[in-house]
């Protein structure tokens, strides 16, 4: 056995140098650390989204919120000041969240973060945000999330829920409206919403179908809805998920109207459902029509900067839009620090006296203490290939 | 009533696709001995090819073809070019390259195509006609009458013809195979090239009903799993029964139990069927070696 | 062994001595056994450096590599079963998932932090022996692909039971969180100590274990149940036992996952961390407690993290082409490793040592 101690002490030894070795390189990567960063003269934002990994699609939005950083600071930046915009992969994985954010605060430098997308990935960094006192204006819709240093733009949806409903009773006359929705923080509000909604107008929830938003099929959940009768289907969800429900519909002979939230608003939608939705679907949003003359520039930025991104998509112009009330939020603190670089404090006092009401983003109020979304917004529908606005920007219900 | 007849319906065209993706992981099986776990992998870069050809303005056959001729190339590639060769190395490494190769064409495509969701054309979107309530469109009834015509030829062509024969001496010997002067590779690049080739047309059925994005695919790969182990590795026929069941217990799952109940069930269901028939439901009983 | 202790005599090259020592190097490399004592210090050893390196590194790269080491220890779990069963488990997510759940329910039932993290343990283990009573009837193809299963029903089973999971929002608990006055949360050095000394410690159970009489005969079922069952073990419990100490190591990793996370919730268990668990595992070296090390960070700090070198978009590419890469040479890290330090070893040892020439025939090889 004697060798064997032998071999382990010259392995305690390799250990040893091993060690030594890993220290130093250590002390090299401490040592860059630390001197990276801005320049003196740029602001750095930070954004964590899925740039890879089974969750990608959806990070169109953060993409739309760069192009706006790349057209501010091709123009120049704000007065001379320009800003660095650097996404941060965490595969919309809130284990990954908490790393890529510190990345971006502690390593590049970011003083603020805006358009990070998810409720649960942003959850996952919200008291650590707090801690460094790093504003972040997320782009999740998870009322929530709202603290002194977390700002929505998205409206509330169990708002957009609510406006849906109120729409269908008032402006489409349905006679029976059921609501469909995912056990998670985007169904479990819009049901809530519609619930309440339906209530306050003195109507009868035709059917609560519950559907899982991964499955391959969702034909049992058609049936059911078909089962109630109802002519309006609330169905919040994403453009795909809404498809194949509204797909599986088709396939029984079952063509209600359909009630959708901004995050389903896309020409995807239209080809996935071969065109048979036209005319049947509608969206709630908190953001403009994008084929209005507000969002002319929108579309210009977009086919320059991001020209794979579809501008008719309903996540792209939020990224985009939320993207805008950060920029609106750092004109304001550079302004506040004399045209310079503003510091993290600068910036979250800059957004708590924020409004924003103009032609592309209305009714965001941070001045008043909590750091909400949007409460104002319209309905758009699908007529003919193209998403049309059918009413124009008003407030949301109020939800009980 | 009308909710079962439904679910039942739906059930089985949806099962007939779980099918077919168990009918791709099978041949490879059958001369290789696992499964590959690229199989969703390879459909959605033969689908994207597609997409090219679609964009470019070819009409809907062409597509076709180029999706499962793409669909065999990029299943050759992959078997021949990576998979087989790391046999040598074990099974289970083997396997596991399938895995690292899902990694790479999903990571390729996430790279070349952005990752968002795309529509995909479908065969046709009129009506065939009505069952009950449901209204079977050509398109389901195509998914139907290719994955029948599917397992009918493997089946014919496991049982019958020389290189099903030779097939399954390998699976069940590969060195006796080898003796008998069957080519191990050609064996294997020929499985790899029909699982390709159904790979693309799995891809062809599904892309339209569920949109493309590197993942899409993925979702029927457990099923495939569930149905291959339901209905037997042997027993392609199994399979295909299998995965019909699967579907309109699914289905049935979804709409009287909880649609987030459905993956769970499905494990159940393994785990019994494991339990109770280890050979599947159609399988030949396994002969033990020590 | 001890009846040739073959270090007493100064093994000469060219002598059987060395020779024979040579054979027990390369044996043991080849079959990740015996070398007791190296082994366990290169785990110990590389254990230490891992966590001087997260101490020295920011707390962006700190709080990956503690995730990393934090999966080793369910990689180590897993690592059991594929070494010693030869089977392939794809379902350490999902042990993980219920020991990570369990914990934060017991901590939002106001338990210590103590106090829940036992008990989620040992809930995770109990729902673990559970399982493994069926399992074990399954092999090679049916084993892992039922694990899969299991593991693929996992996040759509948490939103099911959402009474104790919190659904899709999953639960937060009280942040930072101590364990025995250690704050375990984020990045900090209780983060990085906490779980690298659980790994050390169960790391070092693990090899005590194989290296024993028992653990003989643990292997042996892996390669011959009759064999086994002549040495007075029902294969079947001891196979039990191994998938219930993998479900256990799993526990453990599960719930320092959670408290570091201070967050559980669906999308941390998808059963792409399961089937990447026993790439990892395997990659990195399968029946290595130190590899399991390696297989740890390599699924749970190099992913996040190689976005420094190359774009985010190509990272999945990037650790698919890695893991081919390793697998195509036919050795796992470890193996690549320890043959070299092996080589190493036995060559500083001929000059020393040797005042004759080595043979014509050592010279050739």
């Amino acid at each position: 056995m004697q060798n064997f101690h032998r071999v382990a002490r010259r392995g305690r030894r390799l250990t040893a140098g091993a060690g030594i070795a890993a220290l130093a390189l250590v002390a090299a990567a401490c040592g860059s650390g630390s001197s990276g960063g801005g320049s003196p003269q740029e602001i750095v934002v930070g954004a964590t989204t899925p740039l890879s990994g089974d969750y990608s699609a959806i990070s169109a939005g953060v993409k739309a919120g760069l192009a706006a950083f790349d057209k501010l600071n091709a123009a120049g930046g704000i007065d001379g000041v320009k800003v660095k915009f650097v996404m941060r992969d965490d595969q919309y994985n809130a284990a990954n969240t908490p790393a890529a954010t510190r990345n971006l605060v502690e390593s590049q430098h970011a003083v603020m973060m805006c358009d990070s997308q998810g409720a649960v990935p942003q959850a996952s960094v919200k008291q650590y945000l707090e801690a460094r006192k790093i504003p972040s204006v997320v782009n999740a819709g998870d009322p929530t999330l709202d603290g002194p240093y977390h700002y929505l733009v998205i409206g509330n949806y169990d708002q957009l829920g609510a406006a849906l409903v109120q729409y269908a009773a008032q402006d489409l006359h349905a006679k029976s409206i059921a609501v469909s929705y995912s056990d998670d923080d985007l169904g479990n509000p819009v049901r809530e919403g519609a619930e309440s909604e339906l209530k306050a107008l003195g109507l009868k929830e035709a059917a609560k179908v519950k559907y899982d938003p991964t499955a391959a099929s969702m034909s049992a959940q058609a049936a059911q809805l078909k089962a109630s009768g109802a002519d309006f289907v609330v169905l919040p969800g994403i453009a795909q998920t809404a498809a194949t429900l509204i797909n599986a519909a088709q396939q029984i002979g079952y063509t209600p109207q359909w009630g959708m939230m901004f995050a389903a608003q896309s020409p995807v939608l239209d080809q996935l459902t071969k065109n048979k939705v036209d005319g049947h679907a509608f969206f709630v949003s908190s953001f403009i029509d994008p084929s209005s003359s507000a969002a002319t520039e929108y579309r210009a930025t977009l086919a320059k900067y991001q020209p794979k991104l579809n501008p008719d998509d309903g996540p792209t112009i939020a990224g985009y839009t939320i993207a805008q009330v950060c920029i609106a939020g750092l004109e304001k603190a550079v302004k506040d620090a004399g045209g310079k670089v503003p510091t993290s404090a600068q910036i979250q006092k800059a957004l708590s006296s924020l409004t924003v009401s103009n032609d592309t983003v209305q009714g965001i109020d941070w001045s008043q203490g909590p750091h909400q979304g949007s409460s104002s917004g319209q309905i758009l529908a699908l007529e003919g290939g193209k998403f049309v606005a059918k009413t124009p920007f008003a407030p949301f219900p109020t939800v009980q | 009533m009308e909710i079962l007849q439904t679910s039942v319906i739906l059930g089985i065209t949806l099962g007939m696709l779980f099918a077919l993706s168990s009918a791709g992981l099978v041949v490879i099986y059958r001369t290789s001995g696992y499964v590959s776990f690229a199989q969703g992998d390879v459909a959605t870069a033969a689908l994207f090819v597609g997409l090219l050809v679609h964009e470019a303005g070819w009409p809907y056959w062409v597509l076709a073809l180029i999706v499962i001729s793409s669909g065999v190339a990029i299943s050759l590639v992959v078997g021949m070019g990576v998979v087989t060769p790391i046999e040598r190395h074990g099974l289970l490494s083997a396997a596991l390259s399938t895995i690292a190769v899902s990694l790479v064409i999903q990571g390729l495509l996430n790279l070349t195509s952005g990752g968002h969701t795309r529509a995909f054309p479908a065969l046709s979107d009129a009506r065939a006609f009505r069952l009950g309530d449901v209204a079977l469109q050509w398109t389901d009834v195509a998914a139907f009458g290719c994955s029948v015509i599917a397992f009918v030829a493997l089946g014919v062509a496991f049982r019958r013809s020389n290189l099903g024969i030779a097939m399954r001496a390998m699976s069940d010997n590969e060195l006796a195979a080898e003796l008998l002067g069957l080519s191990r590779l050609r064996l294997k690049a020929c499985s790899w090239a029909v699982a390709g080739a159904l790979a693309g047309i799995l891809g062809l059925f599904v892309a339209p009903i569920y949109s493309l994005t590197p993942q899409s695919i993925d979702a029927f790969l457990v099923f495939g799993f569930a149905a291959i182990i339901a209905g037997g590795f042997d027993s392609i026929v199994g399979a295909m029964v299998a995965g019909v069941v699967i579907g309109v217990l699914t289905n049935l799952v979804s709409a009287y139990l909880d649609p987030n109940l459905v993956p769970f069930s499905l494990y159940v269901l393994i785990l019994v069927i494991l339990l109770v028939r280890p050979q599947g439901l159609f399988g030949r009983s396994i002969v033990s070696r020590v | 062994m001890t009846a040739i202790d073959v270090g007493t005599v100064s093994a000469r090259p060219g002598t059987r001595a060395h020779e024979l020592r040579g054979q027990r190097v390369r044996n043991a490399v080849q079959t990740g056994r015996g070398l007791f004592a190296a082994r366990l210090l290169a785990m110990l050893g590389l254990t230490l450096v891992t966590a001087l390196v997260a101490l020295g590194s920011g707390p962006a790269l700190r709080s990956s590599i503690v995730v990393g080491v934090i999966l080793a220890i369910a990689v180590l779990g897993n690592n059991v079963i594929t070494g010693v069963l030869g089977e392939i488990c794809l379902s350490a997510s999902a042990t993980m998932a219920v020991s990570a759940y369990a914990a934060a329910y017991f901590l939002g039932k106001g338990m210590s932090v103590e106090l829940a993290a036992v008990a989620a343990v040992a809930l995770a283990s109990i729902v673990s022996l559970v399982i493994a009573v069926p399992t074990i009837r399954l092999h090679g193809i049916f084993a892992a692909l039922a694990t899969f299963a299991l593991a693929y029903s996992v996040p759509t089973m948490a939103v099911y039971l959402k009474r104790f999971t919190g659904g899709d929002n999953g639960i937060g608990f009280p942040y930072p969180t101590k364990i025995l006055g250690i704050d375990v949360s984020g990045s900090t050095t209780g983060a990085v100590v906490v779980p690298a000394a659980a790994f050390a410690i169960l790391g070092a159970a693990s090899l005590v274990f194989l290296e024993s009489r028992y653990g003989r005969v643990f292997f042996l079922v892996g390669e011959s149940e009759p064999a086994a069952e002549a040495f007075g073990l029902p294969p079947s419990v001891v196979k039990v036992l191994v998938w219930t100490w993998a479900g256990f190591l799993g526990s453990v990793a599960g719930v320092l996952y959670a408290l570091n996370l201070g967050y559980v919730g669906p999308a941390n268990f998808s059963s792409k961390l399961g089937i990447l668990l026993l790439v990892g595992g395997v990659v990195a070296g399968a029946r290595s407690t130190w590899g399991a090390l390696i297989g740890g960070v390599l699924v749970g700090t190099v992913p996040p993290q190689i976005q420094d070198w190359v774009p985010a978009t190509a990272t999945g590419l990037v650790f698919g082409i890695v893991l081919l890469a390793v697998l195509a040479s036919g050795r796992d890290v470890s193996t690549w490793v320890e043959t070299l330090v092996a080589r190493i070893l036995l060559a500083l040892r001929r000059p020393r040592h040797g005042t004759q020439p080595a043979s014509p025939r050592e010279r050739l090889s």
